[in-house]
C-alpha cells in the first residue's frame, strides 16, 4: 500500500513540476517583459557555435529582456528541418540559408522578410565607432552586394552576413619537410605536379598509405568552384552579354541553352584536366566520401594537403598533431606551358564578399527582437566578439581579424566573374549530375573523354530540371509580389516605388523561356536529321 | 467552457478590418486576411466596401491551395470592381486582370495581359497602376509568343512606351529593361547606351543595380568609340564601389584606355 501511494506521490510531483515548466517556459516567452527569440543555423566547424553564443550573451546584458536561444542543426539533415519548420509555422526567428542550395526564388518572398529599408539606416550598436552614421549595408566588407544578402533576382537586401571565407589547400607542413626537406608549399601548377610525384614515390620507399591530397565529394565540390571560376576565365568575355564584367546565373544558362559553353569548350576541358590530375593526386574511393572523413585522414597523416574553406581553419588548429600550413590554389597561368595560352590570370579569390547569413523569418513572433539582434550581431562590437571566439574572418568594416585568422584573408587583385563557375552550370540538379558523374574522371581507367561523353548524353536533361524549377519559382515570386506589394503600398500609402516585381527578373523568366523553346526545337531537329 | 474558449478564439477575426487585412497580407496570411476584408466589408461605405472586394480579391491570388477555380474567383470580383469605376480600386483591379492573364492563371494568356495593360494605360496613364502596367507591357512586346517581328522591330514598339512614362520608377525600369533586350537579342549595344545612361541619370538605382550599370556605361562606350566617357564611369565606379570584385579588372580597363586600347582577352 505504502509502495503503492509512494508512486502516486512521485507520479504527481513528477507531473506538477512538469506543470510548472511548462507554465515558466510559456510565461517566459510570452510575458511582455521579456522575449525570446530563436536563431538556427548548421555550423559545427571549430569554435563557430562557442562564437554566436558568445555574441548572444554578450546581446542579453545589453537587453536584459530578451534572450536568444541558438539551435545548432547538422548540415546533412539541415534543409529538411528548415522546410519543415517553415511549412509547419514554428521555424525560429532567425534563419541561416544560402543561395548556393537553390529554391531562394521560391523561399524568399514567402518566407523571408526583406530588409531593404532597414539597411539603409544606421546601425544603432555603431554608434561612438567610426562607423556611426553609417548605413548598416555599408558597413559590410562587400556593402552587402553577396549573393546572400542582396537578391539580385528580387531586387531587395534579405540577410546580413557574419564572416568572410576563403579556399585555401591546408597541408601537413611537418609532412611536406619529410618529404622534400622544404618547408614551401607549391606556389605554381608544375611546381604541385612535381610535388605529387615526390610524395608518391616517397609513400612507396617508405611503404605508406599517403596520398598528396585528403579529398571528399564535398572537399572536391569546394575545389571545382574556384578550380572552374579560374580556368573559364579566359572564356567568359564570351559569356558577359550584358557588358558588366560579371557572369550572371542567367548568363551561364542561356549560354548553355544556347549552346555557347560545353564541357568541350576549351577552356572548360583544360579545367577539367587540372581536375582530373587533383582527383587523381587523392586517396582512391574519395568520391563516396563526405567532408569528415577527408579532414580525418589529413589528421591522421594520410593525405600531405586538405582543400577546404577557411571556416575550417580553426578546427584543424584544435585537432592537428603537426603543424599546419595553408596556400593558395595553384592553377596553371599564363606561363604554363600547356594551358597558358587559354589562360588569364592572376586571378583573385573570389569576390570580397561576405557569407554565413541570417535571414529573418516572416512568420517571426518578435521581428523587431529579431531584427535587433541581428544589427548588434554585425555591429562592430558583435562582429569582433564573434570573429575573436570562431577564428573565422570578419564581415563588418573595423573589425580585425585573429592573428591566426588573418593568413587566410582574401587576394583581392585578379580576375574575377563573380561567384558563378561552370561547375554549377545551370543549378542544383547539373550540380548533383557533376559531382554524380565526376568519378568516370579518374583512376587509371578514368578519362576526361569518358566524363565529357556522359555529360553531352545526359547533362541536358538535368538543365532543363534545372530551369524549369527556375521558371516554377519566378512565376511564384511574381505572384506573391504582386499580392504582398500591393498589401504593403495599401497600408503605407507610397507611390515612389511600382507594386511589381522586378522588372530584369520577369525579362530573364521571358528569355529562359523562349531559349527553352527554341533548344528543345533544335534538339528535336538534330534527332530527326539523318545520320 | 468549449463555446467560451472558441469564442475566446474568433474574437480577434470579429474585429478585423480592412487595414488588418492588408497587414496579414504583406504575410501572406490569406486567411485572416480574408477574415479581415469580409468583417470590413460589412460596416463599410460604399468606397470602403470596393476596398474590402478588391482585397479579397488579392488574397484569393495568395490562398493556398492555389486552385485555378479560386483565381478565376478572384478574376471574377477584379473584373466586376474594374467594370464599374474609376477608383483606384477600379485601376487596380484592370492591372491585376493583366496580372492575372500574364502568370497568375495555369495558361498565360499574353494577347489577354496586353489587352489588360492597354485598356489600363489607355485611360489613366499617368496612374500609378498604369505606370506598373507600362513594363509589363514592354516585356510582353520584347518577348512575344510568336516571332513575326524581328529582334529590333520589338525593341522599336517597346520603346515608344517611354513616352507615356511619367513616374521616374516607371522609367527607370523601363530603360533597364530595354537595355537588358538589346543584350539579350545581341542588336548592336550602342542602342542600349541610352537606355543605361537615362537609368543611371534618373537616379532610382539601387546600389547592386548602380554598379552594374555604371560598369555597362563605361563598356559600351568603349565599344562606340567613347573613352572619355568610359574613363569617367569606370573611374566613377572605381570611386563608389571600392570593394566590388571588379575593380581589378576596371583597372586593367582603365590601363588599357591609357595605353591606346582595352587589354586583350577581356571584354566581351
Amino acid at each position: 500500500m505504502k509502495l503503492k501511494h509512494a508512486g502516486i506521490v512521485v507520479l504527481a510531483a513528477g507531473y506538477a513540476a512538469a506543470a510548472w515548466l511548462v507554465w515558466h517556459h510559456t510565461h517566459r516567452a510570452a510575458g511582455p517583459e521579456r522575449v525570446t527569440i530563436r536563431l538556427c543555423h548548421w555550423q559545427l566547424e571549430g569554435t563557430v557555435r562557442q562564437g554566436l553564443e558568445a555574441v548572444a550573451r554578450r546581446y542579453e546584458q545589453l537587453n536584459p529582456r530578451v534572450k536568444v536561444e541558438i539551435l545548432v542543426v547538422p548540415e546533412t539533415i539541415y534543409r529538411q528541418w528548415m522546410r519543415t519548420q517553415l511549412v509547419g509555422d514554428t521555424a525560429p526567428d532567425l534563419i541561416e540559408y544560402t543561395m548556393y542550395w537553390g529554391r531562394i526564388e521560391e523561399l524568399a518572398p514567402r518566407y523571408f522578410q526583406p530588409i531593404s529599408r532597414e539597411v539603409a539606416e544606421p546601425n544603432p550598436y555603431n554608434r561612438g565607432t567610426p562607423l556611426a552614421g553609417v548605413p548598416w549595408r555599408d558597413t559590410f566588407l562587400d556593402g552587402m552586394t553577396g549573393p546572400d544578402a542582396y537578391n539580385t533576382l528580387m531586387r531587395e537586401y534579405y540577410a546580413p552576413t557574419i564572416a568572410m571565407f576563403t579556399m585555401r589547400l591546408f597541408y601537413n607542413r611537418t609532412l611536406l619537410r619529410e618529404i622534400t626537406g622544404r618547408d614551401e608549399p607549391p606556389a605554381t601548377w608544375r611546381e604541385f605536379l612535381a610535388l605529387r610525384d615526390a610524395v608518391n614515390a616517397y609513400a612507396k620507399r617508405e611503404g605508406r598509405v599517403l596520398s598528396t591530397l585528403s579529398n571528399s565529394r564535398d572537399n572536391n565540390w569546394w575545389l571545382a568552384i574556384p578550380l572552374f571560376q579560374g580556368m573559364g576565365s579566359h572564356f567568359s568575355p564570351q559569356l558577359d552579354h550584358d557588358h558588366s564584367l560579371s557572369l550572371s546565373y542567367w548568363e551561364l544558362s542561356l549560354g548553355w541553352l544556347r549552346g555557347e559553353w560545353s564541357f568541350r569548350t576549351p577552356e572548360i576541358a583544360n579545367g577539367l584536366a587540372v581536375f582530373r590530375e587533383f582527383g587523381n593526386a587523392s586517396q582512391p574511393g574519395f568520391v563516396q566520401m563526405r567532408r569528415d572523413v577527408a579532414m580525418l585522414d589529413f589528421l591522421r597523416g594520410h593525405g600531405l594537403i586538405l582543400c577546404a574553406g577557411s571556416w575550417d581553419a580553426s578546427s584543424l588548429r584544435r585537432e592537428a598533431p603537426f603543424e599546419v600550413g595553408a596556400f593558395r590554389l595553384p592553377l596553371p597561368g599564363a606561363e604554363d606551358p600547356e594551358f597558358g595560352p587559354l589562360t588569364l590570370g592572376p586571378m583573385s579569390d573570389g569576390s570580397v564578399e561576405t557569407s554565413t547569413p541570417f535571414y529573418l523569418n516572416k512568420a517571426s513572433a518578435h521581428p523587431a527582437e529579431a531584427l535587433d539582434f541581428l544589427r548588434f550581431l554585425t555591429s562592430i562590437e558583435g562582429d569582433q566578439i564573434f570573429v575573436d571566439t570562431s577564428q573565422w574572418l570578419p564581415a563588418i568594416k573595423q573589425v580585425r581579424p585573429t592573428d591566426f585568422s588573418r593568413r587566410f584573408m582574401p587576394f583581392y587583385d585578379g580576375y574575377n566573374w563573380g561567384p558563378r563557375s561552370y561547375f554549377d552550370g545551370t543549378g542544383t540538379e547539373m550540380t548533383m549530375f557533376f559531382l554524380q558523374e565526376m568519378h568516370r574522371m579518374f583512376g587509371p581507367n578514368g578519362s576526361v573523354a569518358a566524363f565529357q561523353d556522359e555529360m553531352d548524353r545526359h547533362a541536358s536533361a538535368y538543365s532543363d530540371r534545372d530551369l524549369h524549377a527556375h521558371l516554377r519559382d519566378s512565376r511564384v515570386a511574381f505572384n506573391t509580389d504582386d499580392v504582398t506589394d500591393t498589401a504593403r503600398m495599401r497600408l503605407t500609402g507610397e507611390t515612389d516605388r511600382l507594386p511589381v516585381s522586378p522588372a530584369l527578373l520577369e525579362a530573364k523568366y521571358y528569355q529562359t523561356v523562349r531559349e527553352m523553346a527554341r533548344a528543345i526545337q533544335r534538339r528535336q531537329a538534330g534527332k530527326e536529321a539523318p545520320p | 467552457m468549449l463555446a467560451l474558449g472558441a469564442g475566446l478564439v474568433l474574437a480577434p477575426a470579429a474585429r478585423a478590418s480592412v487595414p488588418e487585412g492588408w497587414q496579414a497580407l504583406t504575410l501572406l496570411k490569406a486567411d485572416e486576411a480574408l477574415r479581415g476584408f469580409d468583417a470590413g466589408r460589412a460596416s463599410a461605405t460604399p468606397a470602403g466596401a470596393r476596398e474590402a472586394d478588391f482585397g479579397r480579391a488579392v488574397a484569393l491570388l495568395a490562398r493556398q491551395p492555389i486552385t485555378p477555380e479560386q483565381v478565376e474567383t478572384a478574376r471574377q470580383l477584379f473584373a466586376a470592381l474594374a467594370d464599374s469605376g474609376t477608383d483606384d480600386a477600379a485601376l487596380g483591379a484592370r492591372y491585376f486582370l493583366g496580372r492575372i492573364a500574364q502568370h497568375h492563371q495555369e495558361h498565360a494568356d499574353p494577347a489577354e495581359a496586353a489587352r489588360q495593360f492597354r485598356t489600363l494605360i489607355a485611360g489613366h496613364e499617368t496612374s500609378l497602376w498604369a505606370q506598373a502596367a507600362l513594363t509589363r507591357l514592354a516585356l510582353l512586346e520584347l518577348y512575344p509568343a510568336d516571332e513575326q517581328t524581328p529582334p529590333a522591330g520589338r525593341v522599336a514598339a517597346a520603346e515608344k512606351l517611354l513616352a507615356q512614362a511619367h513616374r521616374p520608377m516607371a522609367q527607370s525600369e523601363l530603360h533597364l529593361v530595354l537595355a537588358d533586350a538589346i543584350f539579350y537579342y545581341e542588336l548592336p549595344p550602342a542602342g542600349a547606351l541610352p537606355h543605361l545612361l537615362a537609368a543611371e541619370q534618373l537616379g532610382r538605382l539601387d546600389a547592386p543595380t548602380r554598379a552594374d550599370v555604371l560598369v555597362q556605361i563605361a563598356e559600351v562606350s568603349v565599344l562606340t568609340g567613347n573613352p572619355a566617357q568610359a574613363r569617367r564611369f569606370y573611374e566613377t565606379f572605381l570611386a563608389e564601389f571600392p570593394l566590388d570584385r571588379r575593380r581589378f579588372m576596371v583597372g586593367q580597363k582603365l590601363k588599357g584606355l591609357a595605353g591606346g586600347g582595352p587589354p586583350p582577352g577581356v571584354g566581351r
